[in-house]
């Protein structure tokens, strides 16, 4: 990364939820930017995987990094042709993993530490790269990382000195380094996490395979958004997965007290999906 | 209740498709919208791009399920109306 003040000038093309808009730089073909709320424009070149930074708009280099780490990362790999989805990945004892989708606020840092501190493995808390193996789809995070709110962290670990083994790793913004993932392991369950509404209990409904589909499409890193090519090359990549691992609508209370239960519902839910694999 | 709708739609050319078991999604590449079919939804869109017309599409689905033909048209025109909003269906 390094700061450049001769940025071109860009036409933006989309924007998402939180601000982050992709566009494409003027006259560099081969190039596209990124603009981050509070973090300044990235221009990004495929040709020689590199991540130029305009001057940040008052944010310091950790908090760059994460950015680069969270929204540059992501969308970089899905434009060299892998399927990433913004979603918590946890793994249970017995090696299914549980991937929670939801976008930025839905909960599921919260919820995917929840599980970590609960004795599930974390294997990420935003992103996740998606394919198949035989058969079966598989996660695999881009790194280690539990991103949460002071509340929410001191409330799921308020022991003194937990050990910061969550807060992430350096980041960088070379790809080779950078696609170092966790070994990919079977999904057994794609849970949408759906705002609590009146919900007093947690619920989990099962989605048909197309709703399921759409969620990834719809939680999908995109370098550029407006990328038919792209675009027509996730759409069987997120049928393939959904096709392969059930979809489930999670919806819970707002409240740390009820943790344990959405923690039982999610378990005895991956347990029918296991048996009804090995079912008749 | 078909006859409102041309004997020329046809699944649009920038619709794709992407088959999830015995459902479906389809993307259009012009706006963008994903659109997900059932399995009944699946089958009138296979159809559809076979070149079937709406009035045969609706016999077969009759005869299969032992329907009634005016009860078919009631669930395939709703159905209809939404593709063509889509632009997922144009007149061909």
């Amino acid at each position: 990364m390094e700061p450049d003040e001769l940025m071109p000038s860009v036409t933006w093309t989309w924007r998402d939820r939180i601000g982050t808009a992709a566009g494409r730089p003027d006259g560099m073909p081969g190039h596209h930017a990124l603009h981050g709320e509070g973090i300044g424009c990235a221009l990004i070149s495929m040709d020689d995987r590199s991540v130029r930074l305009r001057e940040p708009e008052g944010a310091d280099e950790a908090t760059v990094a994460q950015w680069i780490a969270d929204q540059a990362v992501p969308r970089i790999l899905a434009h060299l042709g892998e399927f990433v989805v913004h979603a918590g990945a946890v793994q249970a004892g017995d090696g299914r993993v549980a991937l929670f989708l939801g976008p930025t606020g839905r909960g599921k840092s919260t919820l995917t530490g929840f599980l970590h501190r609960e004795g599930w493995t974390l294997l990420g808390d935003d992103a996740a790269r998606l394919s198949l193996q035989d058969g079966q789809a598989v996660a695999g995070a881009l790194y280690r990382r539990l991103k949460l709110l002071p509340d929410s962290w001191n409330r799921l670990f308020p022991e003194p000195g937990t050990p910061p083994i969550l807060t992430g790793r350096k980041v960088s913004v070379d790809l080779d380094a950078v696609l170092d993932p966790v070994a990919p392991r079977p999904v057994a369950a794609i849970f949408r996490i759906d705002m609590p509404g009146d919900t007093r209990e947690p619920v989990a409904h099962r989605l048909s395979g197309a709703e399921t589909c759409m969620e990834l499409v719809r939680e999908s890193f995109a370098l550029d958004p407006t990328d038919r090519g792209r675009a027509a090359h996730r759409l069987p990549l997120a049928a393939a997965v959904a096709a392969a691992a059930p979809g489930f609508a999670l919806s819970y209370p707002r409240d740390f007290a009820q943790l344990g239960r959405v923690r039982d519902l999610v378990a005895a839910t991956l347990d029918r999906t296991a048996h009804a694999r090995l079912g008749p | 209740m078909l006859d409102r709708f041309p004997s020329d739609i046809a699944p649009s050319p920038e619709a794709l498709e992407s088959r999830v078991g015995e459902e479906m999604v389809l993307l259009h590449l012009g706006n963008d919208t994903y659109y997900g079919l059932d399995a009944m939804g699946t089958r009138i869109w296979t159809q559809l791009k076979a070149g079937t017309p709406l009035p045969a599409i609706r016999d077969r689905i009759a005869a299969e399920h032992g329907l009634d033909a005016r009860t078919v048209e009631a669930d395939m025109a709703p159905f209809l109306d939404d593709l063509l909003k889509n632009e997922l269906l144009v007149h061909g």
